[in-house]
């Protein structure tokens, strides 16, 4: 009588889907993209998805020089979620009435560790960007949401 | 069906106003002089039983003003408030209904008839009588058995009414107005035809119809049949008049026309005795003639260029044909390279973004290794998949803990991504050599075809230069081919249409067959028998009534159309004298008879007949007297027959005296105003 062996093998994941990326990807949102560090869960949301394309990334930037929005609607991705958890854990990120802020120990790990540098495909469009995704211009989308349905 | 009693009740405030009378089960006369209101009586009796539309129109539009809004009693107007219409009938049987229908009211509609079981009026209106409410006019009033009151009339009077197919291509119940029409005759059009006031439906020979059913003629149902097959006729005929519409829409932009093809079905149809062609009558060129004329000058000009070239080059021409051969093999060798080397690039290409986006990922995992690294020097759980909190290993990734694969750790991930990385690399490293090939076996190819395309050049110059083919002959020759093949396209469209037509032809000859077949014996032999007898019946009163513009005897009653017929055409108004101005009474005369021989017919042979005749104003056109009393006594003599006649008599005593000079009848004299108080409030 044959016997079957079943083995299980590794799957690969893809990148943004390892902890430490995605909390580096959220630190350098917070830190270069959020006034005084600090962020609302939503805004996070709408980087975390333009992150992930070049041409959202493109239409991201042109918003921040027109002061709207273009995009309607953005994706809520579950990971970010975790991701914060993980960091706010860690004690890199502190969750606050508004949303969530960089800590002082989250900056230190930035400059440490030359994330910006290590980072630099995503770092140099948040750089551009800057501070003028403003929450206002995010409530104001998102308010259209609740208006239209 | 005969009517007991009917009467109209008016309101005005809190006075009743109105009037009421009797019938007896025979002749009934009601005299009144002009204007007294005789007509508001008869069209108010007609009303009573929803027969309004053999007066002109639906509901009480057609009763006066006198018994809607308001009338005039010893010179004072009188607004109504209400007024409906009560009459009580009885059937056959000897059941008895009263039937009370409103024509002004607040809260009634008009379309809604009030069913009382019983002797309403006869009891005085008061008593335990159970009713209910029925419908008129509206969708279905003719078959709802229990809220319809035509059919619910249809039920009492004791007359099953038969499905006859209408214009429509459907079927439709005979109305029971259509019946009515023949046994109400209202004095405006009623005069006019042997069965004039019929309401429009559309339903094709309805007078032949009527009289039929009312006669109880075996032939119904053969009729019913018969409909049929004249709707699939007409079916047939339609379609075969819009296939040869087609065929003369195909073929008139080509400047051809038909010979022998017919608008209408033919019964013996042969596609080949139709002819396609040129040209009218005698100077007729049919399309094969035509195309085989093409077919010659195409050749004649193929055979003076041939001909040239032959005579003076024959090697030319064969090694112009083979060059030709040649370069269209090549050309296709060339195209299937081509096919080839456009496959391997979009190949190379989809490669190519895999490649990118291995390299993409793998410089993000080298990131993350990083990054891990750093932050176990830096004390960071999460880097060395820890759970921060409780401390629990972690599986490497953000997925959601109830995630079941099992993923790779970021080492094995580096290799797993570099060793992809490889492959490809490695498969686009084959098909650049591929492409390479390809691209060399295309270009060898092209340059052969080139090579080839200036050998066969130059032999075309060298044929042109004893060759003397001339642009006219070319552009004579396109322009034949080009005639040639839409004729020949025509010819087949044509074809095709004709082999429909042959096909309908026979399906025609079968319809029109059954049709000779059923017209036939249409007439059963007692059918026949009783047509003798209307014929007999008709012509005995016509002779009664001093009917005088023709010859009583050559009278026939057709057995088709069950109309009176004189030498093979209708009888209508017919005079042989034209100075005498007696045919329009004469006419009349006519109606009469055949109305009054129905009835006897009906009688005699138990038809469908009711059993009743109304007769508002049947002396027209100055009738003579003698014909009218022969006319009353005729109607107070036939048994079973209820009869009603509205008449003036000429507002005088001796006119009515004469008319009515031994005849049975029960006299209805209108009072000078028809409309009376009957009781104070």
């Amino acid at each position: 009588m044959s016997i079957l062996h079943f083995e299980r093998k590794a799957m690969p994941v893809i990148p943004e889907h390892r902890p430490m990326y995605k909390i580096c990807q959220i630190l350098l949102i917070l830190n270069i993209s959020s006034t005084g560090g600090k962020s609302s869960l939503i805004r996070l949301h709408l980087f975390n998805w333009a992150l992930k394309d070049k041409s959202r990334l493109k239409m991201l930037v042109s918003s921040s020089q027109s002061g709207v929005i273009s995009f309607g609607v953005w994706g809520i991705d579950p990971v970010l979620n975790m991701a914060l958890n993980f960091g706010t854990a860690e004690g890199l990120i502190k969750k606050i009435n508004t949303g969530f802020q960089i800590t002082h120990t989250g900056k230190d790990f930035l400059n440490k560790g030359n994330i910006q540098g290590l980072f630099g495909d995503d770092a140099e469009p948040l750089t551009l960007i800057g501070k003028s995704i403003t929450e206002q211009m995010v409530k104001d989308v998102a308010r259209r949401w609740k208006n239209e349905v | 069906m005969k009517f007991r009693k009917f009467k109209v009740k008016i309101f005005s405030g809190d006075t009743e106003y109105g009037f009421e009378y009797k019938f007896s089960d025979s002749l009934n006369i009601i005299r009144g002089d002009n204007s007294s209101g005789k007509s508001t009586l008869v069209n108010a009796l007609i009303y009573s039983i929803g027969m309004e539309e053999i007066i002109g129109a639906k509901g009480p539009k057609v009763l006066p003003y006198a018994l809607k809004s308001h009338f005039e009693l010893q010179n004072k107007k009188i607004n109504i408030v209400e007024s409906s219409t009560i009459v009580e009938v009885e059937n056959s049987k000897g059941d008895i209904r009263t039937f009370k229908r409103a024509i002004t009211s607040n809260d009634k509609n008009t379309k809604l008839v009030e069913v009382i079981e019983g002797a309403f009026l006869t009891d005085n209106e008061s008593g335990k009588f159970s009713s209910t409410y029925t419908f008129l006019h509206d969708a279905g009033s003719a078959q709802d058995k229990e809220l319809g009151f035509f059919a619910l009339l249809e039920k009492f009077i004791g007359i099953e009414l038969p499905f006859v197919s209408n214009n429509n291509g459907g079927e439709s119940k005979l109305y029971l107005q259509t019946i009515f029409s023949s046994i109400f005759i209202e004095q405006k059009r009623g005069w006019t035809n042997y069965i004039a006031n019929t309401p429009y439906y559309p339903i094709s020979g309805l007078r032949e119809k009527i009289v039929s059913f009312l006669m109880d003629l075996d032939n119904f149902r053969n009729e019913r049949k018969l409909d049929e097959l004249k709707s699939e006729r007409n079916r047939i005929t339609s379609i075969w008049s819009e296939i040869s519409t087609s065929i003369k829409m195909t073929l008139k932009p080509l400047s051809l026309s038909t010979l022998g093809l017919s608008g209408k079905p033919l019964i013996d149809f042969n596609p080949e005795l139709v002819n396609v062609g040129e040209g009218q009558d005698n100077e007729f060129k049919p399309i094969q003639r035509i195309l085989f004329d093409l077919v010659e000058k195409i050749r004649a000009i193929e055979e003076r260029e041939k001909g040239n070239i032959t005579d003076q080059g024959p090697e030319l021409v064969d090694n112009i044909e083979k060059i030709r051969s040649d370069i269209s093999e090549l050309m296709l060798l060339h195209k299937m390279c081509g096919d080839e080397v456009r496959i391997s690039s979009s190949k190379k290409r989809q490669y190519q973004q895999t490649l990118d986006s291995v390299k993409a990922d793998l410089k993000k995992n080298k990131l993350t290794q990083k990054v891990n690294e750093f932050g176990a020097e830096i004390n960071l759980k999460i880097a060395r998949n820890q759970c921060p909190v409780c401390l629990n290993p972690l599986d490497g990734t953000l997925s959601p803990p109830e995630n079941e694969s099992m993923p790779m750790t970021i080492e094995e991930n580096i290799r797993h991504l570099e060793n992809q990385k490889m492959m490809i690399e490695s498969l686009l490293n084959g098909l650049d050599k591929q492409i390479a090939k390809e691209e060399a076996a295309q270009l060898k190819i092209s340059d052969e075809l080139k090579a080839k395309r200036i050998e066969l050049t130059s032999f075309r110059k060298e044929m042109l230069s004893f060759a003397n083919t001339n642009e006219t002959d070319i552009r004579r020759k396109v322009s034949l081919e080009s005639r040639y093949s839409s004729l020949n396209e025509a010819k087949k469209e044509v074809e095709s249409y004709l082999e429909q037509l042959e096909s309908l032809s026979k399906e025609y000859q079968i319809c029109q067959s059954a049709i000779n077949e059923m017209s036939k014996f249409t007439n059963s032999f007692n059918d026949n028998k009783k047509i003798e007898l209307l014929e007999k019946h008709f012509r005995e009163l016509a002779r009664k009534f001093d009917y005088r513009s023709a010859q009583v005897r050559d009278i026939s009653i057709h057995p088709t159309t069950l109309i009176p017929y004189l030498e093979g055409l209708e009888l209508r108004e017919y005079s042989t004298d034209i100075k005498s101005d007696s045919s329009a009474s004469d006419f009349v005369r006519l109606i009469w008879a055949y109305l009054i021989s129905i009835y006897k017919v009906s009688y005699e042979k138990s038809g469908n007949q009711p059993g009743i005749l109304l007769f508002d104003e049947p002396a027209q056109h100055s009738m003579g007297l003698h014909s009218v009393n022969e006319m009353l006594k005729e109607l107070s003599s036939l048994e079973g027959l209820q009869s009603i006649v509205a008449a003036s008599f000429d507002q005088s005593d001796a006119a009515f005296k004469e008319s009515t000079e031994g005849v049975q009848f029960n006299l209805i004299r209108l009072p000078r105003k028809l409309i009376q108080q009957i009781q104070p409030g």
